[in-house]
């Protein structure tokens, strides 16, 4: 007889949903290949899945015409794409896309408002997380007004290090200027501000945190609380 | 169906709302204040992430489900606005489908405006960030004139007062807005939004395609 | 495009860009270095730091050829585009 299996996922809301909710998702879920820039949504146009990440990195992304683009929402294994979904709304306003490479475990949209309908409990709970990718966005603005460049790196880096298994981080520095709102070659001097103070070592596009606490001490506040808001919204990590 | 739950309430200018990771006690209907979503820092560096008028609601944590806010809800402009108790909110939308799904569809833009935020904050001049606020602002409270003291302005933008000074000054020079001390009185809109360009208007437009005909 | 690397220059410490990027040419080298000079000048004016004039990009090809010295000063001293 047919058995969901919360244990077979790496994703934190798989792992999460009741008996009765994952029985309902289970039999629509495919795993596939998330290799780097794939596209999760476009800008403005419908979306078609819903991936639920087991690893890699997705990056929800803003733009301003003839601009550059800006991180604003980062997506691991602790969470999903298509917030827009759960809302109720159909479109994404922003870009998705993969910056490391992973997998994930997807779901046509459609299947998904159909599994919301059917369910009084799978809304409420992804919700939470909506809310904590919310909290998460607002942070971002906040940092991006407030907090200094080396600051505002270090908290990426730990949000990076939060979604990767092991302490080495193959980011790129576009990915990074995507994050911190500067130009590519200004990550080169972000990253030796954070190896000058012996937090990190950064070698031939791999970047490896050498103390996790100092990170966090210098993010000085700009990391933690999100994260702390994760746990209580949707539980511990792993 | 919500309307028997509704109770008119009067703010005043600096009430504060909702506080961070405190239970919400009502969620707020404006009717003609305006209130800022204000994230901040625990040091206590902070910057306004929405702004709430009469399109909209506070309370937004409780529509997801969850009691406790993220942010800090100020008022910035007093006036009257209606008002719920949290449990009597809680009580309501599992009963109203489509109640729940209009509240959700607001949350979304809510979503948007923040995402915006962090884009204009990352990559637009102060200028820019102080003409899009009027903006929204003037999208608001529907008049071209506002009392707003400076320091209160470099609160929302995140920037140090001299600053808001200096942007003001510049956005006159362009003969947008008029500008005496704490006084400010839109110009020119349209001179407004060409000057921010697409730095305004990712919000609204959502708005107006997830409300139609809402007249905002 | 051809892609080119700025690597960053401070005093002693060197440090290699190995990913580099795609560009026109010099013109857009030159106006990357710029821009990018007076950002980080900028970033470290707003936390607190003197003006990081010691600092250059050295810029190469593909083929290791240096094509550009970009002495942060010159982004402290001449109008560029903004970044």
């Amino acid at each position: 007889m047919y058995k969901p299996n919360n244990k077979r996922y790496k994703n934190e809301l798989l792992r999460r949903l009741s008996q009765e909710d994952l029985a309902l998702v289970e039999p629509e879920l495919v795993r596939c290949e998330l290799p780097l820039r794939m596209m999760l949504e476009n800008r403005n146009a419908p979306i078609e899945f819903v991936y639920f990440l087991e690893d890699g990195i997705g990056s929800i992304v803003a733009k301003i015409p003839m601009g550059r683009d800006t991180e604003v929402g980062l997506i691991g294994f602790e969470g999903m794409t298509g917030g827009a979904l759960v809302l109720g709304d159909d479109q994404s306003t922003h870009e998705c896309f993969v910056q490391l490479a992973g997998e994930a475990h997807r779901l046509p949209a459609d299947q998904l408002r159909s599994v919301l309908s059917q369910s009084e409990t799978l809304r409420p709970f992804l919700l939470r997380y909506v809310q904590a990718l919310f909290i998460q966005t607002s942070y971002t603005a906040l940092v991006n007004a407030r907090s200094k460049l080396e600051e505002r790196l270090a908290r990426w880096l730990l949000m990076c290090d939060d979604r990767v298994v092991g302490d080495r981080l193959t980011i790129t520095h576009e990915f990074l200027a995507i994050m911190l709102g500067v130009r590519r070659p200004g990550v080169t001097v972000a990253l030796q501000i954070l190896e000058g103070k012996g937090l990190i070592r950064a070698n031939r596009g791999e970047i490896i945190l050498r103390d996790r606490n100092g990170l966090i001490d210098l993010a000085d506040g700009a990391y933690s609380e999100p994260e702390g808001e994760y746990r209580r919204l949707i539980g511990e990590i792993g | 169906m919500i309307r028997p739950h509704l109770e008119p309430s009067t703010l005043q200018r600096r009430d504060v709302l909702e506080e961070a990771n405190r239970p919400i006690e009502h969620a707020y209907f404006p009717e003609d204040c305006l209130i800022s979503v204000v994230a901040m820092l625990r040091d206590g560096k902070a910057v306004e992430v929405g702004m709430v008028g009469r399109e909209g609601m506070t309370g937004t944590a409780i529509v997801l489900g969850n009691g406790e806010a993220s942010n800090e809800c100020r008022v910035q402009l007093e006036g009257s606005a209606l008002r719920i108790p949290a449990a009597g909110l809680r009580e309501l939308l599992p009963r109203s489908a489509s109640l729940h799904a209009q509240f959700l569809r607001y949350v979304q833009v809510v979503l948007v405006q923040a995402t915006q935020t962090a884009l204009v904050n990352s990559h637009l001049t102060v200028e820019k960030r102080l003409a899009r606020w009027l903006l929204m602002m003037q999208d608001r409270v529907g008049e071209d004139e506002f009392d707003l003291t400076h320091e209160f302005l470099a609160a929302m933008l995140g920037v140090r007062r001299p600053g808001v000074t200096v942007a003001l000054h510049m956005l006159e020079g362009r003969h947008l807005i008029r500008s005496t001390r704490s006084h400010i009185g839109i110009r020119d809109r349209a001179g407004l939004e060409e000057f921010v360009a697409s730095g305004y208007g990712i919000p609204e437009e959502r708005y107006r395609r997830l409300f139609p005909g809402a007249g905002f | 495009m051809p892609r080119y690397f700025f690597h960053y220059r401070d005093g002693d410490r060197f440090k290699e860009d190995y990913e580099g990027e795609l560009l026109s040419g010099i013109a857009a080298v030159e106006e990357t270095a710029m821009a990018s000079a007076k950002e980080i000048i900028a970033e470290g004016l707003l936390g607190g730091n003197p003006v990081l004039t010691g600092y250059s990009y050295e810029i190469h090809d593909e083929a290791r050829n240096l094509v550009l010295v970009f002495p942060f000063s010159e982004a402290a001293e001449k109008p560029g585009v903004r970044p």
